[in-house]
């Protein structure tokens, strides 16, 4: 019994590398603005939850067509109106985390989305500080003092923190 | 000679590259805070700023003089500082009410044209910049818990885990590549001869 099935991607016979598999071309993907999941980056919210980590290094104009889909009615985490797992909690709320050099782009970025709203969206920021957890081995190795943070000892064992902001907006509305 | 953003930057380029920034000012805004003291103390939070100074001086008014209320403002890169300082007061005093509001601060920047032309006279540009802002709002007395930015005392617990001098040391970083962020931005070509009229240009970059 022969049966044709799809053809799965396989190592060529003689041992030469293929190309890598979809998953790891994606891996450094630059538009978005929540790149995979490094060590060390914010963790993952909870599946349904408009949380947008804002990072410096994507592109802004992405990062605000992205936040823009995910507060029009319908868009969700999960895509358009129709994806699977769209939208299950409060639509039309969002909430943006900078944290450290990304502060000033993420307030830059509530702002963008409220003008552009014309004036429906209402902003809800909070700050905090993130305890840092960057491997000593490696910042004496890349001779980097880790002073990105806003609190911090000489010695290792003081905990060293960074500032960041939580903008959460929403529509008409105050957030609770 | 407008320099709009976008799709005029190449052009923007070639004819800045004479242009030198001579001046910045930043817009007096009134605090985004009704019902404020009018003595009440705003901490500005610059780019330069030392943070120990900064603390040194709020938590003397705080604590020595009494206030119940102090106000951390910053725009642009200094944002993170003042949210910095204010982290590091929240921390060491304990039981702050917090509001935060952010919007937009105008910053007015002159850029003087260093190559002039022989028949013409010297061309000075304004450059009207929107720039990301904060303004954090500490209280001792409770605050109105409904307002938009409202943030609760955190628990004690926290409270003083950490010192102030330890807090001061080497926050200078290296300054983030050029930006090419969504901010709004005008441009106006002020001409100092009063003979050629005042040539204004005023443009609003595409988003």
């Amino acid at each position: 019994m022969s049966s044709v099935r799809p053809a799965a991607p396989s190592p060529p016979p003689g041992g030469l590398p293929g190309p890598p598999p979809p998953s790891r071309r994606r891996r450094h993907h630059r538009g978005a603005a929540a790149p995979g999941p490094p060590p060390g980056s914010p963790p993952a919210g909870a599946p349904g939850s408009n949380d947008v980590f804002v990072t410096s290094r994507s592109d802004f104009r992405a990062q605000l067509r992205r936040c823009q889909r995910l507060l029009a009615p319908g868009g969700g985490p999960g895509g358009g109106p129709g994806a699977p797992g769209a939208a299950p909690g409060a639509p039309g709320e969002l909430r943006l985390h900078g944290l450290g050099l990304a502060v000033p782009r993420t307030i830059n970025l509530a702002l963008q989305l409220q003008a552009g709203a014309g004036g429906t969206l209402r902003l809800h920021a909070s700050t905090s500080s993130v305890p840092l957890r960057a491997p000593r081995a490696r910042r004496r190795h890349t001779g980097d003092t880790g002073d990105s943070g806003d609190t911090g000892g000489e010695d290792g064992d003081t905990p060293r923190h960074n500032s960041a902001i939580h903008i959460r907006l929403c529509r008409e509305a105050p957030c609770a | 000679m407008a320099a709009e953003g976008g799709r005029a930057k190449p052009v923007a380029q070639s004819r800045m590259e004479n242009f030198r920034k001579v001046r910045t000012s930043e817009e007096e805004m009134p605090l985004p805070f009704p019902d404020l003291p009018p003595d009440v103390v705003e901490m500005k939070v610059k780019e330069g700023s030392k943070i120990r100074n900064l603390m040194n001086f709020a938590m003397a008014q705080m604590e020595l003089q009494g206030r119940r209320q102090i106000v951390f403002s910053g725009c642009g890169r200094a944002v993170t500082k003042t949210i910095t300082c204010v982290e590091i007061m929240k921390r060491k005093l304990g039981g702050l009410h917090q509001v935060t509001k952010v919007r937009y601060k105008t910053v007015l920047e002159v850029w003087e044209n260093q190559d002039p032309p022989p028949d013409g006279p010297a061309q000075n540009l304004t450059v009207h910049k929107n720039v990301p802002s904060i303004c954090i709002l500490l209280s001792r007395d409770p605050l109105d818990p409904n307002q938009m930015g409202y943030q609760p005392p955190e628990p004690r617990h926290e409270v003083g885990e950490d010192t102030l001098g330890s807090s001061t040391k080497g926050l200078k970083r290296p300054l983030p590549p050029p930006c090419e962020e969504l901010l709004p931005k005008k441009l106006q070509v002020q001409v100092s001869d009063s003979s050629r009229g005042t040539g204004t240009t005023a443009g609003q970059q595409d988003h």
